[in-house]
């Protein structure tokens, strides 16, 4: 009879554990929201303006610097699904084709690239910062990190996966359209006038939803360290799936939800 | 900023039976109360200070740093109140705290700096989140400053490669550059050479000349330099003895 209960009372205690975890997670990643979000309320003028500064360029890092990466997996994406639909003869996934891109791989795609490039090394920065005494140093003379460091970061990542999302969305769609083109019904005109104006909402609300979470994560990975160089590494690597993970559940939610 | 013109009667700063905790034992904080254009001397005896340890293992041979950052709420205490500006630092919400330090200017015996950025803009750093001074503004006043202090760092130069007196001397340059309401200052680890401890000097003498309250912590040789006097102790009380 214990042999019988046991397997089930190691599952159901399992479960639990990563309820709970997941619950903390939860709990963590709000708490890095609202001290970011407190943060650039109460900045001074000078701090506001190197927040922007270091805005900009995290915008470049994220955004600028990973088109190259997320435009050609957006191109293999766009190609390989017309040369599916071409090589099969079934025209008719043409606008599924274009659906699927426009509300989950396009930026998904973009979310990729960043989790790829940025999270781990805005975990590997933060961490190490933080095994450096940076942090404690910074609010030592009253600037808040979570201001000073997070809110570019999590700023410049957000709207960095949005504009991605954006381009990888078009690169995708072009590159499709590259090869259904001559195709009498779903070619021409009227490829593009199958994708419709309330599709750039949802592009942009996935986008700022995948950015907030892969930039949360990795912000989260960096600061929760404890302050030992062993550690950073390890706050990469979770960073890393993490945000993965998370990015992939919202873009599921987001999907769900708008239907 | 002149801080003539504000009330020598406010309490700046003021402890009263303040202690905390470390890996093998408490330390004490004198009471102490500091006014406006007020100087005082911690005197840390360095020999008991010397054998603390921290949780992952390192050694540390001041102090100064640790009581420094128990004083503005960085490290907790086990008992007693700091009050800066009349608010209990300890007891305080975060951002409240952040609010306070930013009226506070401090310089610890080891420094520490964001490693990626150059040593002037690292120095310049609190200039420029609290008051917003045009850059080319901030950076020629950071690097008159730290010239006076013998540090030439133009160009791309990290704090990896200042020396630790250099680098000391940097964390006392970023502190007299916000020009403060209160300095806390850690005197060097070792003395520092005799025209740069004039300097240093000096450059304390018109922080509170200027209006500033000041509070260093130091060892007995600091007592000699020093034009300012009321020394008090920080005890170092074993933990036996506190049932820890």
């Amino acid at each position: 009879m214990w042999n019988l209960l046991a397997v089930p009372n190691a599952l159901g205690a399992a479960a639990a554990r990563h309820v709970n975890a997941s619950g903390r997670a939860a709990v963590a990643l709000a708490e890095v929201l609202s001290r970011t979000a407190a943060g650039a309320a109460y900045a001074p003028p000078g701090g506001r303006r190197l927040v922007a500064r270091t805005t900009v360029m995290q915008v470049y890092f994220t955004g600028v610097q990973s088109v190259p990466v997320a435009g050609f997996f957006a191109l293999l994406v766009g190609l390989g699904f017309g040369h599916l639909v071409e090589r099969s003869g079934f025209f008719l996934l043409v606008p599924i084709g274009q659906d699927v891109i426009v509300e989950q791989l396009g930026v998904f795609v973009a979310a990729l690239a960043v989790v790829a490039r940025s999270a781990p090394a805005v975990a590997v920065e933060l961490g190490n910062m933080k095994v450096g005494g940076e942090l404690r140093m910074l609010e030592s003379f009253g600037i808040d990190p979570y201001r000073h460091l997070a809110l570019p970061r999590v700023l410049g990542i957000t709207l960095g996966v949005t504009a991605l999302g954006f381009l990888v969305t078009a690169i995708a769609l072009a590159a499709l359209y590259s090869v259904v083109h001559t195709h009498p019904e779903y070619g021409g005109r009227n490829f593009w006038f199958a994708v419709h104006p309330d599709q750039a909402v949802r592009v942009a609300l996935t986008g700022i939803a995948s950015g907030l979470a892969v930039a949360l994560v990795a912000v989260h990975q960096g600061f929760a360290l404890a302050p030992m160089h062993t550690e950073v590494p390890k706050a990469a690597s979770r960073a890393v799936v993490r945000s993965l993970v998370l990015s992939a559940l919202v873009s599921l939610v987001i999907g769900l939800v708008a239907g | 900023m002149d801080l003539d013109s504000k009330t020598t009667d406010v309490r700046v700063f003021a402890t009263r039976g303040c202690e905390f905790e470390y890996a093998r034992g408490r330390i004490a904080v004198p009471d102490l109360e500091l006014r406006a254009g007020e100087a005082a001397l911690i005197e840390l005896p360095r020999a008991e200070v010397d054998r603390i340890h921290t949780p992952e293992g390192e050694r540390y041979d001041g102090g100064a740093d640790e009581v420094c950052e128990v004083l503005l709420g960085l490290a907790p205490a086990v008992s007693g109140e700091v009050r800066l500006f009349g608010e209990d630092v300890l007891q305080a919400p975060r951002s409240r705290q952040l609010a306070l330090r930013r009226r506070v200017a401090l310089a610890l015996e080891r420094p520490a700096f964001l490693s990626t950025v150059t040593v002037p803009d690292n120095v310049a750093l609190p200039l420029r989140d609290r008051r917003d001074p045009p850059d080319g503004d901030a950076i020629s006043r950071t690097l008159e400053l730290l010239e006076r202090f013998g540090l030439e760092v133009r160009g791309r130069v990290l704090p990896s490669q200042l020396t630790r007196e250099a680098r000391y001397l940097a964390g006392v340059a970023r502190a007299l550059l916000v020009e403060a309401e209160l300095l806390l200052i850690a005197a060097p680890e070792s003395p520092l050479s005799s025209p740069l401890a004039q300097v240093w000097c000096g450059a304390l003498e018109a922080q509170r000349a200027r209006g500033a309250a000041l509070l260093v912590l130091g060892g007995p040789s600091e007592r000699r330099v020093l034009p300012f006097g009321s020394i008090q102790q920080v005890r170092a009380l074993p933990s036996a003895a506190l049932g820890g």
